[in-house]
């Protein structure tokens, strides 16, 4: 075969594959099994919202560059993921220029995913068409002759099942032998874009290939299996109380699961940091590495379990279909309050994190909607705040463990309540309620999960994440460190300086006056600012400023707590860390985007820093403000 | 369904009568009575005129019909950059769809069409007009 240059990206010699269809034909998991999970998301991955380039597996022959698009219902009415995905088939895409497609098409909805063929043979590239789902086929009793619907086609057809690998090699192959040959799809050439004529036309395609036994009763055919699960998911008493099991199995596994895991890293790496130190003992580059750079690893590594076992549990979700129920399912009094059906995968994110959140706004087809969307998932109880809770919660509610995990309870909820609260308003407010944006949301067949292409799915976000996510915060934190460590005068920059001389002290004594009204002084200041590289930072540099020494994780929380406790402000007896000013900081933790990871992705994703910043803002701004005014009313009605 | 309607004397070769004219209810005056429709006329006792039988198609919106009836799809009528997007999904008139599905709040309704299952609110559906 011949070997084409092409302009993209430093001269790749492969030849460029796009996958291209609608949402839900399986493209991403074709992509995975061809690839052998071997890809790189061009951008973040949503639920395939963008890009994914990666190198077909060696044994499948030459290496070809395949580029998984966006889902595409339309070439006439795009959004803007599908406007991407058309302008990379035209060939207009600076950075990626196809030389061949593989139309992935859902062998139960042949017509719906044939329509986009049209468009695609267009282009005169090669073209080959993919039939994934032939198991749910035969599952309905139904099949397709691939050789008639191929001569009818004019393209090569080729049936794949991308979870198992069946068929996969003999794609490759076929791509192989067709990527020179003249371009075939002159009849799907002739399918007009404009819907109407193009389903008919289509329509008569299949009539004519008399590749289906019986047309008329496959466009109603049934898959039993479905609808025997959706009478129960979607029932009208039983939809709600499955929906509510679902999810709290999630958010139990998200946070209880987790947890042996997360405590793993954590003595993991305090470990490693100790060890560092110990080994270089009095030796400022080994303190920053020991603890700044360790420690700053350690800080994102700790989400690491949560992250992966919700990203595990939503591909499973996503991958058995239930997702999509659940979306539906919620969509009544989401759109009520300006949002959208596809706004619950965001929204449930961001109880573990808010950039993923974030990154799955995507899915929301209309802007309004994602905006709003991406305005309220700061609100969402991410699982940063969950160690600052706990350590004020244990101050504030000292010996009543039940208290203080009921108070979590109310605070999660809380969280959701407010959220629904700002929505509902901004909505109407900000954005003016408009009647919401099309749901036309499809729900795909249920089928059994299969654990390999799940686990990859899972590996590939996750992985994703930790690059995307962990440098901004280990920066952060190292530049915390620095901030922290070092201090003006220029002998405590050889000797690292006491915490009362750092930087870090300096602008935490400047904002004091700020912080008074919350009743605290300029050592919390410190811990508040070190929260912005993540919010749980705010533990362990408050361990910090209040001087505790433990050698493990309890000792610490325990001396920081009684540490708390005798704290007073300088140079008086007056006690810092009262219920009114406990109350205030939860109040302030609760609403503040104290998270520079969020902004940037925020940024990143509505393309300017108008939103993140207001947002950034508005929330501390709300945070701090609450948090005095709660503090001051307290007060006021004599809690101290 | 089956509805009455009074025509004015007339034959059967009358214009009038191929186009649907009704003469003596406003609320029946129908431009375009489907001629495969009119299953006869009555000639009724002591009546100078002719009783036309016509057989209407009820349209419906698709959110008013009842669950899991298969229903043809007359035209979609609602907001273009939607109506254009569900012609896209596969809703072209002629088609056969049937809603299987009714959420817990009675919002959204799945409906299948062409093989696939998709999510549509009620007021969504309310643009699809079903035979």
């Amino acid at each position: 075969m011949t070997i084409r240059l092409s302009e993209v990206e430093s001269q790749t010699q492969e030849l460029i594959v796009c996958l291209v269809g609608m949402p839900n034909s399986g493209k991403t998991t074709l992509m995975n099994a061809i690839t052998g999970g071997n890809f790189r998301t061009a951008n973040y991955p949503g639920v395939t919202v963008s890009l994914l380039r990666g190198k077909s597996k060696p044994e499948f022959g030459p290496a070809l560059s395949i580029v998984d698009l966006p889902g595409v219902h339309s070439s006439v009415a795009p959004s803007p993921e599908e406007e991407l995905a058309c302008r990379v088939i035209e060939g207009n895409h600076a950075r990626v220029r196809p030389d061949a497609f593989v139309l992935v098409a859902d062998a139960t909805q042949l017509e719906r995913h044939l329509k986009f063929a049209g468009f695609v043979a267009k282009q005169g590239k090669p073209l080959v068409v993919a039939l994934t789902m032939m198991d749910i086929l035969r599952r309905m009793d139904q099949s397709v002759e691939v050789e008639k619907l191929a001569a009818a086609l004019g393209v090569p057809v080729v049936p794949v099942d991308p979870r198992t690998g069946d068929g996969v090699p003999e794609l490759v192959k076929t791509v192989h032998d067709f990527a020179d040959a003249p371009p075939l799809g002159s009849v799907l050439a002739r399918i007009p874009d404009e819907p109407v004529s193009a389903f008919k036309a289509i329509r008569d395609l299949l009539q004519r290939s008399q590749a289906i036994r019986r047309l008329s009763r496959f466009s109603r055919m049934t898959d039993s299996h479905t609808m025997r699960i959706d009478r129960i998911v979607l029932h009208r008493y039983w939809g709600f109380p499955v929906f509510f099991v679902v999810l709290i199995s999630l958010f139990a596994a998200i946070f209880w699961a987790a947890q042996p895991f997360v405590d793993a890293i954590d003595a993991g790496f305090s470990l490693a940091g100790d060890l560092v130190v110990r080994v270089f003992p009095e030796s400022t580059i080994a303190r920053f590495v020991g603890d700044g750079v360790i420690g700053g690893v350690g800080a994102v590594a700790v989400f690491f379990p949560q992250i992966m076992i919700l990203f595990f549990l939503m591909t499973l979700l996503e991958d058995s279909g239930y997702l999509a129920r659940g979306a539906a399912l919620v969509d009544r009094p989401l759109s009520y309050l300006g949002l959208h059906g596809r706004s619950f995968v965001p929204m449930l994110s961001g109880f573990a994190c808010a950039i993923p959140a974030v990154l799955a706004a995507r899915a929301i087809p209309a802007r309004r909607e994602r905006i709003l969307t991406i305005w309220i998932i700061p609100l969402m109880s991410c699982s940063a705040r969950l160690p600052v809770y706990a350590l004020l919660l244990a101050a504030l509610l000292p010996g009543a463990a039940w208290k203080a995990g009921l108070s979590l309870a109310g605070i999660y909820v809380g969280s959701l309540l407010i959220a629904s609260l700002t929505a509902g308003l901004a909505s109407r407010l900000v954005f003016r309620y408009r009647k919401p944006s099309l749901l036309a949301m499809e729900l795909p067949l249920y089928r059994t999960p299969r654990w390999k292409p799940i686990l990859r799915m899972t590996w590939a976000r996750g992985s994703s994440y930790l690059r995307r996510a962990g440098v901004p915060i280990m920066t952060v934190s190292a530049c915390l460190w620095l901030l922290s460590n070092f201090g003006y005068t220029p002998a405590s920059l050889a000797a690292p300086a006491k915490m009362e001389g750092s930087f870090a002290a300096q602008i935490g004594q400047k904002i004091e006056p700020m912080l008074r009204p919350m009743g605290v002084d300029w050592r919390v200041g410190v811990g508040l600012i070190s929260a912005f590289a993540a919010r749980e930072v705010f533990v362990s540099s408050m361990a910090i400023v209040f001087h505790v020494n433990g050698d493990d994780d309890q000792t610490a929380q325990a001396g920081l707590l009684e540490q708390m406790r005798t704290a007073t402000f300088a140079g008086t007896s007056q006690p810092i860390f009262t219920p009114s000013s406990i109350f205030g900081l939860i109040v302030f933790f609760f609403f503040s985007l104290q998270c520079f990871s969020t902004v940037a992705v925020v940024r990143r994703e509505t393309n300017s820093w108008r939103l993140a910043g207001t947002q950034l803002a508005f929330y501390t701004g709300l945070g701090y403000v609450l948090a005095v005014a709660s503090v001051q009313i307290l007060r006021a009605l004599g809690v101290g | 369904m089956w509805l009455c309607a009074f025509v004015s004397l007339c034959s059967n070769h009358d214009p009038k009568l191929r186009s649907g004219y009704v003469a003596h209810d406003p609320k029946l005056k129908l431009l375009s009575i489907p001629t495969s429709g009119i299953v006869g006329f009555v000639k009724v006792e002591n009546d100078n005129r002719f009783h036309l039988i016509i057989e209407t198609l009820p349209v419906k919106r698709l959110s008013d019909v009842a669950l899991n009836e298969w229903r043809r799809i007359e035209r979609l009528e609602g907001p273009r950059e939607d109506c254009e997007r569900l012609l896209d999904l596969g809703f072209t008139p002629g088609e056969e769809i049937i809603v299987t599905h009714a959420a817990p709040l009675g919002d959204p309704l799945v409906i299948r069409v062409r093989g696939a299952l998709l999510a549509l609110r009620r007021r969504e559906a309310a643009w699809i007009f079903v035979e």
